[in-house]
């Protein structure tokens, strides 16, 4: 039985010597260990085996058995192995290829820096408003201390819709309305399009959009209107720009000022790197970008507050401006002609 | 508005290089448009005075002119023959370079040798013409001194854009105030001198202002036997440098004082009024009446005119009249200088669409208080350029406008709290002062502040706090950090929805296009837009062009022209939406509606290398609004059949979008008949939706709902029907079965041709089974899946295929 067991071994051996193959692996397996194999069968006439010889015997045929489980399962692995090093020398995914498109949409970039702006300030306590865009001659231009035959209303081209309704002219006709609606302590925003009689130009277009803020409190001073503004435009047009206030003139406001931010390109260097003198700022440092002021006594008394009890300051932007800048966009006119090379840029 | 550097120089010491100048007037609000250097190449040329004028031994046309320089005296020889022994004269040494880059060196000129050349005006680049020959200079001329300093001819210009507030500082006289203030330095405005003679000018006119609530102030000066002529030429060249046009020596004076003191003047020819009186008063009706620049105006009745005995003769402040204009043969002249009130020169430019100098000023306000003050320096300069006698005694009349100005309480506490400072009271009190204003009162509570008349602007307490401001910087005001304490919506919900639908789009495929809100109105006859726009087209009063002479009333005539851009420019297909208002009147009120508005055009673009595009088509489009609902979790969405329910879309080709049964916009191609007429080739699809009506039916939050623990049971059903059956038949039928173990049902397939018969389709729904508490068996399933299969056909002309 020993001899036959050896002698069995031994065919085993050089069967999977020779084995070149899954399929002949499986062959040889089941032929000697499935459930009709040789090996199978030889260990199941143990049992018949005289009991001393028995577990001699049957120790001989379990280690055979063993023995030859682990060679398959070996050589098994060592092919699979070989397959995959194979595979992963063989297999190239032409990345170059352009990737597999859904398509995608473009927010338009002056979507994205009014979300910018509106998200700085909302993130600082002010929040969203919003107004009609066709206004009464008393939001637009009357409680906002601009009356009729000023002069301050030929900062506005107008368009008129009748005698008494206009396109408002800015932003800050909802000033009025948030402020006729509600009690101070009121941080707002007003974002949205404005319009103004000009002919298109370069520079000019008869609809743009504006972001307006402001603050109505006790005690709210224009050191604060100075803190607050300092803080939005770093945040706006990076930490490193230098922000000035300089007097200036709306009616709605007093003290007025434009707030001036060091040039985006020449960095406030007036000159470029060339030598050349900046134009975007044309060589003065300096970009305006905001209009601001304390809210105007009589912008107040408007809406029944009380000047001596409340103050507040106020500031708008054109969203276009800052959006030409920071993209160096020059044409204003291409915000509206919506060509889709342009819109895909953003 | 313009001003010289020289000029103010005359007015105020500038101690500061003209781009410090500029920066400091900046930062006080006074905003330089720009600084230009005024450097004629001939500063060589100087003042000489001709001693001898003798023949050219060689040449019949030539002289030889001995004239005198500071030190020598030289021989230049000349082409022209207007000078006289005694003439001043403009000799260009040599080494001088000309404006056309003709370089004068010492040369022989048919052998004689000429140490320089005598210039004419236009040699100098002063004057167009050479009518008269070389350039001769008045008597008093100083012999020796540079021509370009005598003329004036080398200076500064500073163009400066003033704040409409801030009419005060539309004058050289304005500016220098400010230096003053702003530097310290002295102002230096002498006392005009003037001598009268003669008959008292109420000789000669009478002045009568009527309407003396428009016309607070006026007053009138008489000079008699002038002559007109040109200007002397450094007020000409002056007043060329800031961009006026010099006409003759009374014109010319009367602009150099409004420049310089901001106080618009006109002379009127005295022979040329009729019944030597003026009158200040209304037109009183309508009329016509021919102004200086040779125009019929048609006046209104309220408008200022001043008037002689037979009718207006200027608008007041605003333009003369061509009758009275003072002319060649002018001899004797009425000056006058007025306050009028600036409503009423504002009203009347506006309406004849007349802006002038003179008007600008008047509607930014003058200083009531310098009336006289502007007569006495025109009067005193045209009696020096133009002679003439001053009549004696000045015609005035005084209205309201002569009260002393009521002083202004301020509140050194109330300073420092609204600007956030710790200022002194010294520290308030010395700007002011040095804006003129005066300053009374004592211990820590009250000022009183009366500013000076010129600054009119000046009204109440904070008006006085924003100059101190100003004045002390706004760089030396603290910077502080509110708590904003405010409540308040944030983002707020409109914002919020608009930023959610941007991502979904932008994750759909489509572009964002932001396009005019005014439209023509063909546009809007073409496209009405949504069902609650009832009313008519806003239109506008002014438009700029018919093109965008109504506001939309729906975004689509944009969207179309967004597409026929791009198309132009070649894109194969486009994708956009836009997010806007639109517009109608409705009964008494304005309407504006934020809606939403999806394009698609062209081929949608190949899922990849050697994929292949098809045209985008209606359920592309639907998908994208689906996505958009999908967003806000609204689910009783219904597309119902278009039929005749939009104009602008295909019939057979659109949908009515209804949510919880109110309709919320439209979808579809659109019509054929558009389509040919704005000469589109492709097929455009096109949605508008009610934004706001579609986000109210947004839940308010949304509960999550625990997840089934038991498997879910699908069974097919395959139906045949005619083509015309909608789908959702089949759908809503399911779901009013009400079957309790129905969970989902969903079409899944859509078929016709063979083996279909003509004029059918096939379409094929998945059911899902499910129970909440146990695995469903095969058995039940079965039973509900035949029970609403047999419904089915018994409910609706459908046949189960097998």
């Amino acid at each position: 039985m020993k001899a036959t067991l050896e002698a069995l071994g031994a065919e085993i051996q050089a069967a999977l010597d020779t084995c070149r193959t899954d399929d002949d692996l499986e062959r040889i397996r089941v032929g000697y260990l499935g459930r009709k194999g040789r090996l199978t069968e030889l260990m199941r006439g143990v049992g018949a085996l005289p009991a001393d010889d028995r577990p001699v015997i049957g120790d001989l045929a379990n280690q055979l058995k063993r023995r030859v489980d682990e060679r398959i399962e070996s050589l098994r692995r060592g092919w699979e192995a070989e397959r995959r090093a194979q595979a992963l020398a063989n297999e190239r995914i032409d990345v170059t290829l352009p990737g597999r498109v859904g398509v995608h949409g473009h927010v338009h970039p002056l979507t994205v820096v009014l979300d910018e702006a509106i998200g700085i300030l909302v993130g600082l306590g002010f929040s969203v408003y919003e107004g009609p865009h066709i206004e009464d001659d008393h939001h637009n231009f009357t409680a906002l201390n601009i009356p009729a035959d000023h002069p301050a209303r030929d900062m506005h081209d107008t368009f008129f819709v009748d005698e008494s309704h206009v396109l408002r002219t800015h932003t800050s006709p909802v000033q009025i309305r948030v402020m006729e609606n509600q009690e101070p302590p009121i941080a707002a925003l007003v974002p949205g399009p404005v319009y103004r009689h000009e002919v298109e130009t370069v520079k000019n277009s008869a609809m743009f959009h504006q972001i307006e803020g402001f603050l109505v409190d006790r005690r709210v001073t224009f050191g604060d209107l100075k803190g607050v503004l300092a803080l939005f435009v770093q945040r706006m047009f990076g930490d490193d720009t230098r922000v000035r206030f300089r007097p200036s003139f709306f009616p709605f406001t007093e003290p007025s000022a434009e707030v001036d931010i060091s040039c985006v390109i020449c960095r406030g260097a007036r000159r470029l790197p060339t030598g050349d003198p900046c134009r975007v700022c044309k060589a003065s440092g300096w970009l305006e970008i905001l209009g601001s002021g304390l809210i105007h006594p009589e912008v107040f008394l408007s809406v029944g507050y009380d000047p001596e009890v409340v103050s507040g300051f106020a500031f708008g932007m054109g969203v276009e401006r800052m959006a030409m800048l920071k993209y160096g966009i020059t044409d204003i006119r291409l915000f509206y002609q919506n060509d889709l090379r342009f819109l895909r840029q953003f | 508005m313009k001003i010289t550097l020289n000029w103010l120089r005359e007015l105020v010491d500038v101690v500061l290089a003209s781009d410090e100048l500029a920066e400091t007037l900046v930062m006080a609000g006074l905003e330089v448009e720009s600084v230009e250097e005024r450097r004629p190449s001939w500063t060589a040329v100087e003042i000489a005075a001709i001693e001898d004028v003798a023949p050219h031994p060689n040449a019949d046309r030539l002289r030889l002119c001995r004239v005198r320089r500071a030190a020598e005296t030289v021989v230049v020889v000349c082409g022209a023959s207007n000078m006289q022994v005694g003439d001043r004269v403009a000799l260009a040494v040599p080494g001088t370079v000309l404006p056309d880059g003709k370089r004068i060196e010492q040369a022989a000129i048919r052998g004689e040798r000429s140490h320089g050349m005598l210039c004419s005006l236009r040699e100098l680049g002063l004057s167009e013409d050479d009518a008269g020959g070389i350039m001769i200079l008045p008597a008093d001329a100083p012999v020796g001194a540079p021509l370009v300093g005598y003329l004036g001819a080398e200076d500064t210009i500073l163009e400066l854009s003033v704040t409409p507030n801030r009419g005060d500082c539309l004058s050289v006289l304005g500016i220098a105030r400010e230096v003053a203030a702003l530097t310290g330095a002295s102002l230096h405005v002498r006392k005009s001198s003037i001598s009268e003679g003669g008959a008292p000018a109420s000789r000669f006119v009478r002045v009568d202002v009527q309407a003396s609530d428009l016309c607070p102030r006026y007053a009138a000066r008489v000079v008699r036997g002038v002559r007109v002529a040109p200007s002397p030429l450094w007020m000409q060249t002056r007043l060329a440098m800031v961009g006026m046009r010099p006409i003759s020596n009374v014109v010319d004076a009367t602009n150099y004082v409004m420049l310089e003191r901001g106080q618009p003047l006109h002379a009127f020819d005295l022979r040329r009024l009729r019944g030597a009186c003026v009158a200040v008063r209304r037109a009183g009706s309508r009329q016509r009446y021919e102004t200086l620049d040779g125009q019929t105006r048609e006046l209104a009745a309220d408008d200022l005119v001043i008037a002689d005995a037979e009718g207006p003769v200027a608008i007041a402040g605003v333009m003369g009249g061509a009758d009275s204009e003072i002319k060649p043969d002018t001899v004797d002249l009425i000056l006058e200088s007025a306050f009028f009130v600036p409503e009423t020169v504002r009203r009347s430019a506006r309406r004849l669409g007349l802006i002038t100098e003179s008007s600008y000023r008047f509607e930014r306000g003058v200083d009531p208080g310098g009336t006289r003050f502007a007569l006495d320096r025109v009067t005193e300069l045209i009696v020096g350029n133009a002679g003439g006698q001053v009549a004696k005694g000045v015609l005035e009349a005084r209205g309201s406008g002569g009260r002393p100005r009521a002083a202004i309480r301020l509140r050194p506490a109330r300073v420092n709290a609204l600007l956030g400072t710790t200022l002194k009271i010294p520290e308030m009190e010395r700007p002011l002062r040095a804006l003129g204003a005066t300053v009374s009162g004592r211990g820590p509570l009250v000022r009183r502040v009366v500013p000076p008349t010129h600054r009119f602007d000046l009204q109440n307490e904070v008006d006085l706090i924003e100059e101190i401001a100003r004045l002390i910087g706004y760089d030396a005001v603290p910077t502080s950090t509110p708590a904003i304490g405010a409540g308040g919506p944030g983002r707020g919900p409109i914002h919020d929805i608009e930023q959610r639908l941007r991502a979904r789009l932008a994750g759909a495929g489509f572009d964002e296009a932001i396009t005019l809100a005014m439209v023509s109105a063909d546009d809007n006859r073409d496209f009405a837009g949504l069902p609650e726009l009832t009313g008519p087209s806003v239109e506008l009063t002014n438009p700029l062009s018919a093109e965008t002479a109504e506001l939309r009333r729906s975004l689509l005539p944009g969207l179309l022209r967004v597409y026929a851009e791009n198309r132009r420019h070649g894109a194969a297909h486009v994708a956009a939406y836009a997010l806007g208002r639109v517009f109608s009147r409705e009964a008494d009120r304005y309407h504006e509606v934020q809606t939403l508005a999806l394009l698609l055009a062209g081929a949608r673009p190949p899922e990849w290398v050697g994929g292949t595009s098809r045209p985008w088509d209606f359920f592309d489009l639907k998908g994208a609004c689906e996505a958009v609902f999908a967003e806000f979790h609204i689910d009783a969405v219904r597309w119902e059949a278009l039929g005749s329910g939009a104009r602008h879309l295909h019939p057979g080709k659109g949908a009515q979008i209804e949510i919880g049964g109110v309709s919320c916009g439209c979808a579809g191609a659109l019509h054929p008949n558009l389509r040919a007429a704005r000469g589109f080739d492709d097929e455009l699809w096109l949605a508008e939706l009610d934004l706001m009506r579609v986000v109210q039916y947004c839940p308010g939050r949304v509960i999550f709902r625990p997840l089934p623990r038991f498997p879910a049971v699908s069974r097919d059903v395959a139906v045949l029907v005619d083509e015309q059956f909608p789908a959702r038949r089949i759908l809503d039928a399911v779901t009013e079965a009400t079957e309790p173990l129905v969970e989902e049902v969903r079409v899944f397939d859509h078929y016709t041709g063979s083996p279909i018969p003509k004029g059918k389709k096939s379409l094929a729904y998945t059911i899902a089974y499910r129970a909440s508490d146990r695995t469903l068996t095969d058995d039940e399933v079965n039973a509900t899946h035949d029970r609403l299969v047999a419904r089915l056909v018994a409910q609706l002309p459908v046949e189960v295929r097998r």
